[in-house]
């Protein structure tokens, strides 16, 4: 049941021509993964099956062109910048 | 920043704080760069200093200091409309605690005939000033069945409050027979649809660094840091034998500072780890004896992420330090799932 400590996020997964946006996130889990969208707020859970296509494992066109229609995908070819090294946190004292 | 009584015999004899050094310490917080502090209990109205200083007259210096939000969280039966006037001419707010709209409850979960009446009293003068007041309720066994219409008089009373908090397993919370029922944590303790949000300082914040602790300290009468006010057991240094700066420093604190849900039982196995909240008091209260502060399940959500389905239950650990599914049945009866 449990797994080894981890930090796991990908950005900018890519397949072909689509592309994650910047600032859409993939975090996994044990049986589903997460996609999260700092853009929109939003957080989509989304299967194994879902993890497979957009981590390459599987192909499924059609579930790109929707991440597309959802606005968390380009199809533009072109490169999105990469943020996941910007999100750095230095702790500070805030509430005593 | 709690001016409070210890109820722990062992910290009895320690060396308090004076008024004085109250100061420096409002001092050193405010000159590392914070700006938001809360005087808290206890009772922060029972303080005095050696010249008879109270409560204000700390919370007046860290006004002077500068500091942007100042609260004194209180069970308001010592507020007198002398002091109301005085909270309202520092510009500085008020959080106060009710626990029932029923006189009966409120004053047996306070252990203390006639507060409920001395507690309403000052309400409506704090409203009559024009403080800025929040009125939090704990959900207990006790006040379980008066806690929502307590939220409800609050809203009437044109009073903020944040939601329902359950009733932590620590200091006087300890005690299995003022827990809420299961059923009643179903509907106000436990998470049981996904509601989750995140933007970009969030997610910062959650990939490096704990959701809830970072940032914060709490400072005993006897110069104890603790990570958290509802962490008495935790304490990661002294002021009056290190400086604050220098406990800052060190290990202990950042360790749980920077305590991700990467480390924690059940939730590194979550892919919603990034994007919810925690609470290390309630995992260890939870899990006393058999989890440790910085690992211990969050006990205040019905994901299993192993099946990836929300439930009605939570997760703890067993006696060998695994952690266990409860299901919370209907009636509110509990069945172990492994």
């Amino acid at each position: 049941m449990s797994s080894e400590y981890k930090q796991d996020i990908k950005e900018l997964l890519s397949f072909v021509e689509y592309s994650l946006k910047s600032g859409v996130f993939l975090v996994e889990g044990f049986s589903r993964c997460a996609l999260y969208d700092i853009n929109s707020g939003n957080v989509y859970s989304l299967d194994k099956n879902a993890q497979d296509v957009l981590t390459g494992r599987s192909k499924n066109t059609n579930f790109w062109k929707k991440l597309v229609s959802m606005g968390l995908c380009t199809d533009k070819n072109h490169l999105e910048k990469q943020i996941l090294s910007e999100l750095e946190y230095k702790p500070s004292l805030q509430f005593a | 920043m709690p001016p409070t009584f210890q109820e722990k015999s062992d910290q009895v004899d320690k060396i308090k704080l004076t008024f004085d050094q109250w100061k420096a310490q409002e001092k050193n917080v405010h000159d590392l760069g914070c700006e938001t502090c809360q005087f808290i209990g206890g009772e922060p109205f029972l303080y005095r200093g050696e010249k008879g200083e109270t409560v204000l007259d700390l919370a007046e210096y860290a006004k002077e200091l500068g500091f942007k939000f100042i609260e004194i969280f209180t069970n308001a039966t010592l507020l007198t409309q002398d002091r109301i006037n005085r909270i309202k001419n520092l510009e500085i707010n008020v959080a106060v605690s009710l626990y029932s709209t029923d006189p009966e409850v409120h004053d047996k979960i306070t252990r203390t005939k006639g507060s409920h009446k001395k507690t309403m009293e000052a309400l409506e003068m704090l409203k009559e000033v024009g403080v800025p007041t929040r009125v939090e309720t704990i959900l207990m066994k006790q006040n379980e069945e008066s806690a929502e219409e307590t939220q409800k008089l609050v809203d009437e009373m044109g009073f903020s409050h944040r939601r329902l908090d359950v009733l932590r397993q620590n200091g006087r919370g300890d005690n299995l027979n003022l827990l809420p029922s299961n059923k009643s944590l179903l509907i106000n303790g436990i998470m049981t649809s996904p509601n989750f949000y995140i933007n970009k300082e969030t997610l910062s914040k959650n990939l490096h660094n704990n959701s809830c602790l970072s940032g914060k300290i709490a400072i005993t009468d006897n110069g104890d840091i603790l990570p958290c006010v509802f962490s008495r057991d935790q304490v990661v240094g002294n002021i009056i034998e290190k400086s604050l700066s220098q406990i800052m420093e060190e290990t202990k604190l950042k360790n749980v500072w920077k305590n991700t849900k990467d480390g924690v039982q059940v939730c590194k196995d979550c892919e919603y780890r990034y994007c919810c909240t925690d609470c290390r008091p309630s995992s260890l209260g939870a899990n006393q004896n058999v989890g440790e502060y910085l690992t211990a399940p969050y006990p205040k959500c019905a994901y299993n992420p192993y099946e990836g389905k929300w439930g009605k239950g939570y997760w703890k650990l067993d006696l060998e330090h695994k952690p266990i599914y409860i299901n919370i049945m209907e009636g509110g009866e509990e069945i172990n799932e492994s």
